[in-house]
């Protein structure tokens, strides 16, 4: 009786030890286009943003402007907000895929934001002036793009995701440098410090290069970077603010 | 009475000495035909199996019952020894060449999960298997830049000692690791 509870004890631990060497993943399914609008149609989102979501989200993803799993990742927290931040960032979104501009990184902001607990109105903000700054980039630096662009790209599994890797694009660059001249802004740099703003995203573009930026591409950018055009950048960017 | 009874038993000796005497010839060599009955019928002889015998067939139920778990619980732990060791596909410092290590010291702690836009801000768990307190993950992220915090008990930490740097975002510091190249 005694040898048996004895051995059963020792098996036991031992089964406990193995298994805690062992990472044991659960993989998901990758999340396609159609799973997206498919759980889109059975939501509990107010019907007229559905609407709007249903009628842009396709072409989001046609033109690569949005993985299907961050969407709908953003999509499943925007369920249960109130209804006027719902209204409010669905028409930031669509204003961003309408100008054919990846909305990714934004739709990533909310989630983040969400899952740092912050309020609704602060989450808000921050969408409407990395949208901002992202729209006015974009623009200033449209005379700037190389011609035509090949790309190419390849799933990578990250335990139970799904990343895309890209041939990096202008428009990747330009997502790039709106990220840190927001970031610059929201971490308390100085509006009218050019100079600075600057060579924090020359800082920044230079550590892309090569990881997740093509090195062409970089120095095409690098080229073209100066106080004066990140200027040009921010006062479009909070003209278009104050239109709004 | 007593007569009669006495003459009872002398029949009852008589018959029973006259049945013995008419199979005397049958009980002759009756030692050896047993033995050799049992052994025909016996074929667990060896050592190995009289005590894989022993085993399977213990003295009491709740002797058997204790043997049934062990068993069970060896052949769990044996086949995950197995698995672990011979069919895991490369071995961990192999992956932590290939992959991006996220680590933090948290002892204490019960859960610690990493977040970012590698995974839509969905929490990933990290493991402490030998429960020092510095719980670990590895990653294949693609080349790129990538933010990310850790919540440790849902607490978040977005200062990791190891990120590349830092940015401010909605009040609070978020970590940034830059994956290719040089750093990985």
């Amino acid at each position: 009786m005694r040898r048996g509870f004895l051995l059963a004890a020792l098996a036991l631990w031992a089964g406990f030890a193995a298994l805690a060497q062992v990472t044991l993943v659960f993989p998901q399914a990758q999340v396609g286009p159609e799973e997206v609008l498919r759980w889109l149609r059975q939501s509990a989102l107010p019907s007229q943003e559905k609407a709007i979501w249903l009628r842009i989200l396709p072409t989001a993803f046609d033109e690569d402007l949005v993985e299907p799993g961050v969407a709908q990742s953003f999509l499943q927290r925007l369920v249960g907000t109130p209804p006027s931040f719902i209204s409010e960032v669905t028409a930031i979104m669509e204003e961003v895929i309408m100008k054919g501009i990846p909305v990714g990184h934004l739709m990533n902001k909310v989630s983040q934001g969400v899952i740092m607990g912050r309020g609704w109105t602060v989450i808000a903000n921050e969408i409407r002036l990395r949208a901002a700054v992202l729209v006015a980039t974009h623009e200033v630096l449209e005379p700037y793009r190389p011609p035509a662009e090949a790309k190419a790209s390849v799933s990578v599994r990250i335990g139970a995701f799904a990343v895309k890797a890209e041939t990096p694009t202008w428009e990747d660059l330009v997502v790039e440098m709106a990220e840190a001249i927001s970031d610059f802004i929201v971490g308390g740099g100085d509006l009218n410090d050019w100079g600075g703003m600057e060579a924090f995203v020359r800082s920044r573009l230079a550590q892309l290069r090569g990881r997740g930026l093509s090195p062409a591409l970089v120095d095409r950018a690098l080229e073209v970077l100066s106080p004066e055009l990140v200027g040009e950048i921010v006062s479009r960017a909070f003209q278009i603010e104050r239109r709004k | 009475m007593r007569f009669e009874n006495w003459r009872d038993e002398e029949l009852i000796r008589q018959a029973i000495a006259d049945e013995i005497a008419a199979a005397e010839h049958r009980l002759e060599g009756l030692e050896k035909r047993v033995m050799k009955a049992l052994a025909t019928r016996d074929p667990s002889r060896s050592p190995w199996r009289r005590w894989l015998r022993s085993l399977i067939a213990p003295r009491s139920p709740a002797l058997r019952l204790g043997y049934a778990l062990a068993g069970a619980l060896l052949f769990l732990g044996l086949g995950l020894l197995i698995g672990r060791f011979a069919f895991a596909p490369e071995p961990l410092p192999a992956l932590a060449q290939e992959g991006t290590v996220f680590a933090l010291a948290a002892p204490g702690a019960h859960k610690v999960e990493v977040v970012g836009d590698f995974s839509a801000w969905k929490p990933i768990p990290l493991a402490d298997p030998d429960g020092d307190g510095v719980w670990t993950l590895i990653l294949k992220l693609p080349p790129g830049r990538y933010e990310y915090a850790f919540l440790v008990d849902g607490r978040w930490v977005g200062q990791d000692p190891n990120a590349d740097e830092y940015v401010r975002t909605m009040g609070d510091y978020t970590s940034v690791r830059y994956i290719g190249g040089d750093s990985t």
